[in-house]
């Protein structure tokens, strides 16, 4: 018992001085924009998908935005993929069609496979061009994001690109507002580090970018995948594709309102996660392909970050039952030392390095509510925990995984 | 006092105690002081002529007085609607000959000339300029930002502090500093010792390019055959070699005289590209890249550390612009891109060697 206890611990560890690494890196360390001043170019050809799934309240939003934007017009073709959507969504997407012929193809899919990776993969018989971005439908790209989330398919070392993500609906309420601080924190910090560290950026399947024929390579988008968006990340990086984030192409998104809403796409990201962890941690750490030692590393800690929870859970109860057990682990002094030194330095890692990101993007008063991150952080380890322990049952009883959609919040307009 | 009420004290203190830190929690909660999303710039993208572009807008609220002087041949002081003073001049090749704008001084108002705008040497000028129609500089001034309809000719030694736009022409004698964007709808030519950070234009020169040397060599962008070479050493490919494909680098790579390349090339270390190469595609480096006399470069340039292009090189074509970027760049003079040269810490025009 006192072994596991170890172990956990150290793994608490690693993942502390990750995260101050990155932190310090992204406050003091050199950081890497190489693609964001690629402002002329001879722009490729580029079709961009809209996955929808009943999004009548948002569809319109990001059609409206993508019409907009500085994009050669005779470059860009929009693909709204209208997944067997039961609201007004096909007759929007209709719509816009009539409006704009020529630059919208709307994709209505009537039968198949739930999720949006299967829909994603039928969308992809109608594209033509190299490069794929990807948005989800509740996004408002900005005027220059088409050209700045293309640029880094200039280079012929990157297989996938992706943007900052940036919450729009910040006031609604606590929930919201602690959203932004961890959306923050993942990107301003975390993600700008791991770009700097030429380690493993995340492809986050929205404000994000493909390469067609690295998508080729790597056998396409897997529909078995509830992430389909981390799936995408290592089966690049396993076939020497560098994925890379570009902090400054920011888009912004609709964060969830409610906690229940919340709670379930934490837990549909922690299955799929997951899901990745056991299909690529063992090939990724020890396998024979092109990723780097460090990338390898990274990796493999990043495809932890979920299993995270539920071992940090074990971990409390393991050291409750020591306790009460009379066990003394290190003798007692020096445990008491390093709980002290852990409770201090180590808990406070993450809230440092979202503090970081909150004061890199400028904010101040809204630091304030780190305190209340604690709530989110014990929703969070309690709702992965708890499907990590449903992904278990599922397994052992054959159970197929269950797609479950974000509820949308916003007003639809008149 | 009772034990039960020290208990009860005891444990609202403690409560006290423990609730304080979470004070400006509520107050920001209640407050609602700092709830704005992070600003995303929904409608433009940072073109280099955004700044001249709402200048122009901003100028045309005096358009009228402009006109007068020009009909009249005079000058007037007045003030924009935003109470920021402002000199209108009919004529402007007399302004050396106005008061406010003398040699060796600071005009400290905004100048908006209907003609071609004269100005002397050492001022300073920390207000907007505008010209309906060129700006030829004075050496040694320092400027905030200009915009003219047609030229803008710098003398030696000026300093511009955040833009300048000119309707065609831009041209900055030697040991200019121009420290923010500049874009020319035609051309920009900077001499020798002149240092810049970001350059837009159809065609960007530094010191003389003979018109027609530069066109004459074009390489059109073939379509590679898809495929993709890794390489997970240093590399070198003989000169006149012809290799067709994108090729990706983990070492160092090295470039032969003559050798063409028709794809992109990324090189994860330092990239040395010898004379008279040509390459259709991007050209990519995670460190610093050296580019030899006489290249052709066709796509976007890119290192992350730093650049170095010899004369005779040329990025881009005139139907074909591009973008040639890193942190620090240093191009010889008899170089010319198509687009746009942005150099984010600080980029200089040398000379020849």
């Amino acid at each position: 018992m006192i072994y596991s206890l170890y172990a956990i611990v150290a793994l608490i560890c690693i993942y502390t001085a990750r995260h101050y690494w990155f932190t310090l890196n992204r406050v003091f360390g050199f950081q890497r924009h190489p693609y964001i001043d690629i402002d002329t170019a001879d722009w490729p050809a580029v079709t961009v998908l809209v996955a929808a799934h009943n999004e009548e309240k948002v569809i319109a939003n990001i059609l409206g935005a993508l019409m907009r934007v500085n994009y050669p017009a005779d470059k860009m073709l929009v693909i709204p993929v209208n997944d067997r959507s039961t609201d007004r969504t096909r007759h929007i997407i209709d719509e816009f069609v009539e409006r704009f012929a020529g630059r919208i193809r709307p994709f209505h899919r009537t039968s198949g496979k739930a999720g949006k990776a299967a829909a994603l993969k039928d969308a992809m018989e109608f594209v033509e061009s190299e490069v794929i971005l990807i948005f989800d439908a509740d996004y408002i790209p900005a005027a220059g994001l088409i050209k700045q989330l293309t640029a880094p398919f200039f280079d012929p070392g990157v297989g996938g690109v992706m943007g900052r993500v940036v919450p729009m609906n910040v006031s609604t309420n606590l929930l919201t507002r602690l959203l932004d601080l961890e959306r923050s924190g993942g990107y301003q910090v975390d993600q700008q580090a791991r770009m700097n560290l030429r380690l493993v950026p995340q492809h986050g399947g929205t404000v994000a970018g493909v390469r067609r024929s690295a998508l080729r390579e790597i056998g396409g988008w897997n529909d078995s995948s509830l992430t389909e968006d981390t799936d995408l990340t290592y089966r690049l990086l396993l076939h020497g594709w560098k994925t890379v984030y570009q902090n400054r192409s920011e888009c912004y998104e609709e964060v969830p309102e409610t906690w229940p809403v919340r709670i379930r796409q934490i837990m549909r990201w922690a299955k799929g996660h997951n899901q990745a962890m056991v299909a690529y941690a063992v090939r990724l750490l020890l396998g024979r392909h092109r990723a780097r030692l460090r990338e390898r590393l990274d990796g493999t800690l990043l495809l932890g970050v979920y299993i995270m929870a539920p071992l940090t859970l074990l971990g409390w109860i393991l050291a409750l039952l020591a306790f009460y057990r009379g066990l003394a682990p290190l003798h007692g002094v020096l445990a008491l030392l390093a709980l002290t030194a852990y409770a201090a330095i180590g808990n406070l890692a993450a809230f440092f390095e979202i503090a970081a990101a909150v004061r890199l993007d400028g904010n101040r008063r809204r630091l304030c509510l780190l305190p209340c991150l604690l709530l989110g952080f014990t929703v969070s380890i309690l709702s992965v925990s708890r499907a990590v322990v449903s992904q278990v049952w599922d397994a052992l009883s054959g159970a197929e995984f269950h797609w479950d959609k974000t509820e949308r919040f916003r007003k639809v307009e008149s | 006092m009772n034990p039960a009420a020290s208990v009860f004290l005891l444990m609202v203190i403690a409560l006290i105690v423990f609730l304080l830190p979470l004070l400006p929690v509520a107050v920001e909660l209640h407050g609602k002081s700092d709830v704005q999303p992070l600003q995303v710039i929904q409608q433009h993208s940072g073109e280099a002529s955004y700044f001249g572009d709402s200048f122009r807008v901003y100028i045309d609220n005096i358009r009228p007085v402009l006109n007068d002087c020009f009909a009249q041949g005079t000058a007037a002081k007045g003030t924009l609607p935003d109470g920021a003073p402002c000199l209108v001049l009919g004529r402007g090749e007399d302004a050396p000959l106005i008061a406010d704008i003398q040699a060796g001084g600071t005009c400290d108002m905004i100048l908006a000339s209907s003609t071609d705008l004269e100005l002397p040497s050492n001022t300073f000028f920390p207000k907007d300029i505008y010209s309906n129609g060129c700006v030829n500089g004075g050496p040694s001034n320092t400027y905030r930002a200009v915009l003219a309809e047609h030229e803008v000719r710098l003398g030696a030694g000026s300093r511009v502090m955040r833009w300048v736009q000119a309707g065609t022409e831009f041209t900055a004698q030697s040991q200019c500093q121009l420290f923010s964007r500049v874009s020319a709808g035609r051309l920009i030519r900077l001499l020798e010792d002149c240092r810049f950070i970001r350059l837009h234009a159809p065609r960007i020169e530094t010191g003389s390019v003979s018109p027609e040397a530069a066109d004459t060599h074009v390489l059109r962008r073939h379509g590679n055959d898809g495929v993709r070479r890794l390489h997970n050493a240093d590399l070198s490919i003989a000169a006149g070699e012809l290799l067709r494909g994108d090729l990706v680098v983990r070492g160092r790579l090295t470039i032969g005289e003559a050798a063409r390349i028709e794809g992109s090339v990324k090189c994860e270390k330092d990239m040395v590209l010898g004379p008279r190469v040509e390459i259709s595609g991007t050209v990519v480096t995670e460190r610093r890249l050296q580019v030899g006399p006489y290249c052709i470069l066709h796509g976007p340039v890119i290192a992350e550390r730093g650049l170095l292009i010899a004369r005779g090189t040329r990025c881009g074509a005139r139907d074909m612009p591009t973008t040639v970027t890193a942190p620090r760049i240093m191009v010889e003079t008899g170089v010319v891109v198509f687009g746009t040269m942005w150099a984010r810490e600080q980029g200089e025009v040398i000379a020849a060697v």
